[in-house]
């Protein structure tokens, strides 16, 4: 049940992805080049939706369980914030989008989720506490 | 796929609902970087919610009295639903397939799925098609975006939908930076005339 859970709401979000015009790089130059409010009023939109959202649904009595830890500033923000972002204004992707990309038959999108896989097998191998950031911050 | 894309109010009202009603469902906000680390914690103790106090007094009163006694034998379907949850951690991972899966089954159902070699336009624009540089440039991105959304604790879901809708202001800052940064990258191709 879980894991059909999962599929499905996978499923749901890369169709989402992808549909929305997300996973587009085109659509993508195009708002970073503040041509087209498209994918600006996308991103605003689906925050303002998920506040409200949340709210009610963090609020409620089924919230027990809901894993949702605090995200406080931290150093690992920062320096990690500057690294993907320079990843996502070269390549016009994220994590998610690069799947989706993949589910609608773009190809060099393996070499994207390679990339992402690798960058996350250097993490594991990587002593930042030395640089006191937290190795677990992603949970 | 062709471009033809939703408008964006109906984007944000299915992402936004997604992200809503994921955490609802399956206990865990929606956040793609954090299931790319589960693939990689595997084994690993994790933060958890409940304090180191807490978690020591359960512990003890387990030893003197045995398991039998931590459970709530008059268990209301509140805690039934969060145990649940909490039992189908170690399947997450196939939320990423699933990402993959969906777009996929609905081009085809749909007859617009097309294979390509390209990420659009402005991509082969910008590094040419299918060769070398593009490759390279997706791979280094890539490495890029998987250790910076580890080192951040998240990314464009994890932080910029689930993190900033929350509030939290370690999301509102590292979604600040990564966004400003890429808007950042953009401007130095525009400085460069290069699209």
């Amino acid at each position: 049940m879980g894991s059909l859970i999962q599929l499905l709401f996978g499923c749901l979000f890369g169709v989402a992805l992808s549909r929305s015009g997300a996973a587009d790089f085109d659509k993508m130059v195009s708002m970073f080049r503040f041509e087209e409010v498209h994918l600006f009023a996308l991103a605003g939109g689906t925050a303002a939706v998920a506040a409200l959202g949340l709210a009610v649904v963090l609020r409620s009595p089924w919230s027990a369980g809901i894993r949702a830890l605090p995200r406080t500033i931290h150093r690992g923000g920062v320096f990690g914030g500057l690294l993907f972002g320079a990843g996502w204004g070269l390549s016009g992707t994220c994590p998610g989008t690069a799947l989706a990309q993949l589910g609608t038959g773009h190809v060099v999108a393996l070499f994207t989720t390679a990339g992402i896989l690798l960058g996350n097998w250097l993490f594991e191998r990587v002593d930042v506490t030395r640089f006191g950031i937290s190795r677990d911050s992603c949970n | 796929m062709n471009g033809e894309f939703w408008p964006w109010w109906w984007g944000a009202l299915a992402i936004g609902g997604i992200a809503t009603a994921y955490p609802l469902i399956s206990g865990r906000m929606l956040g793609v970087s954090s299931l790319y680390a589960s693939l990689f914690e595997r084994g690993r103790p994790r933060r958890e919610p409940v304090s180191e106090f807490e978690a020591a007094l359960m512990a003890a009163t387990e030893a003197e009295f045995g398991a039998d006694v931590m459970k709530d034998t008059t268990e209301d379907a509140r805690s039934k639903l969060s145990r649940w949850r909490l039992g189908a951690e170690a399947v997450r991972p196939l939320f990423l397939v699933g990402m993959i899966v969906g777009p996929a089954l609905l081009g085809l159902a749909l007859g617009d799925f097309r294979w390509s070699l390209t990420l659009g336009k402005d991509f082969d624009g910008r590094y040419g098609t299918f060769g070398a540089l593009p490759i390279a440039v997706l791979v280094v991105s890539g490495i890029l975006i998987g250790f910076g959304t580890r080192l951040g604790g998240g990314c464009t879901s994890g932080h910029g939908i689930s993190g900033v809708a929350r509030g939290q202001s370690g999301s509102l800052v590292t979604t600040a930076v990564f966004w400003s940064t890429a808007l950042g990258a953009a401007w130095i191709f525009y400085l460069f005339g290069v699209r």
